[in-house]
């Protein structure tokens, strides 16, 4: 086992001795190029959420090809990649339940103003997002169940008061 | 391997597993990084999901193609600073100085136009939190801009300690104190100017872009 991970390593680091400034030179020509790519596609109005899948897997690709062969992950077996990877495991999770926590809320247990949530009192200015979302028939509907919601809270609030005293 | 016993650890068996565990301590620094900004933007992905008309509206009053440049910047920058690597992996200190040197002028430039930004968006009312006073209306537009200062903020301060970092190593490589065998600082100060440029690749879809 010893005698393995000695010559592995040491293929290892024959590899990272090796020249790169060929393969550097490609790798920032790729990257100039995604840069152009992406900053050209976001003039364009993708329909629906099109436009952030465009750009992340734009950037996602360009982020390999910095990781892969300006930080060696290409070459380097083992513990490097175990350890980055294990942090992009846990960049899913932290963002994925995140938004997935948001976006399967019960509707009015989003923020005033949001998407999902009930017009802010008194707000000057900008209709809600909900109403201009759909117009018409929601923002009616969320404005309803704001009332209902406000009706049933300060029934309990004031029930638990009268049964505290 | 001719291995120079003078960077060499007496708790270190040899310079090549020395460098395998500063190699590895490294990369668990950058996780922790990545980490520490994936918090921000998991707080954009919420926000951005519930404000997501402001958030595009918020983004496209935004100077696009500075960020593109900055992009470009940045990650030129990143490619000098490989470059390096690759000449100090040769044994050629001096040339490593030289690259590191031409390194931290684009860093200088990329603060240059943060700096331009920051002052459009103080003059125009464009601050974070209670101190927006900007020209989009709703909630969503002055979440978007303290998002916008963190996630910026926060990296333009990693940009400032990189350049400070590639600056001292760049320094130590011009003395001379790195050969063919033992370069691991420079290496390492690499890996971290190369996660900057990384993060950016992110923010700059995420804020200007979409």
């Amino acid at each position: 086992m010893a005698t393995t991970n000695e010559s592995t390593s040491h293929v290892e680091e024959e590899r990272l001795q090796h020249s790169h400034a060929g393969r550097y030179f490609w790798v920032w020509a790729a990257l100039i190029a995604l840069t152009a790519l992406t900053y050209w596609l976001s003039r364009f109005h993708f329909p629906g959420g099109w436009a952030v899948v465009v750009a992340l897997t734009i950037a996602s690709g360009k982020s390999a090809l910095v990781a892969l062969f300006f930080m060696h992950l290409w070459d380097q077996r083992g513990a490097n990649r175990l350890v980055f990877i294990t942090s992009l495991v846990f960049v899913a999770l932290l963002i994925g339940l995140t938004v997935a926590d948001s976006a399967t809320r019960f509707p009015l247990a989003n923020p005033p103003e949001a998407l999902g949530g009930w017009p802010r009192a008194g707000a000057p200015g900008r209709p809600p997002e909900a109403r201009r979302a759909t117009p018409g028939s929601s923002y009616r509907r969320n404005a309803f169940q704001a009332f209902c919601i406000r009706y049933v809270w300060s029934a309990v609030n004031s029930s638990m008061q009268t049964s505290s005293t | 391997m001719q291995a120079s016993t003078a960077h060499l650890a007496h708790h270190f068996e040899s310079l090549e597993k020395q460098t395998h565990a500063a190699r590895l301590g490294m990369w668990l620094f950058l996780a922790t990084e990545v980490l520490l900004f994936t918090a921000l933007f998991a707080a954009y992905g919420v926000y951005r999901f519930l404000y997501a008309p402001t958030f595009s509206e918020a983004s496209r009053s935004l100077a696009t193609w500075i960020g593109a440049v900055n992009t470009v910047v940045l990650v030129t920058s990143s490619f000098t600073v490989a470059m390096g690597l690759h000449q100090a992996v040769h044994g050629r200190g001096r040339r490593t100085a030289v690259l590191f040197g031409i390194s931290v002028l684009p860093a200088l430039v990329f603060l240059g136009f943060k700096y331009v930004e920051y002052g459009h968006h103080f003059h125009a009312g464009d601050l974070p939190g209670k101190y927006y006073t900007g020209a989009i209306p709703g909630v969503g537009a002055s979440i978007f801009y303290t998002l916008y200062f963190l996630i910026t903020g926060l990296h333009g301060l990693h940009v400032l300690i990189g350049m400070i970092v590639l600056a001292v190593v760049g320094a130590l490589a011009w003395k001379g104190r790195f050969d063919a065998t033992y370069h691991t600082p420079v290496e390492l100060a690499g890996l971290y100017w190369h996660l900057v440029d990384l993060i950016w690749i992110f923010v700059f879809p995420l804020i200007y872009l979409i």
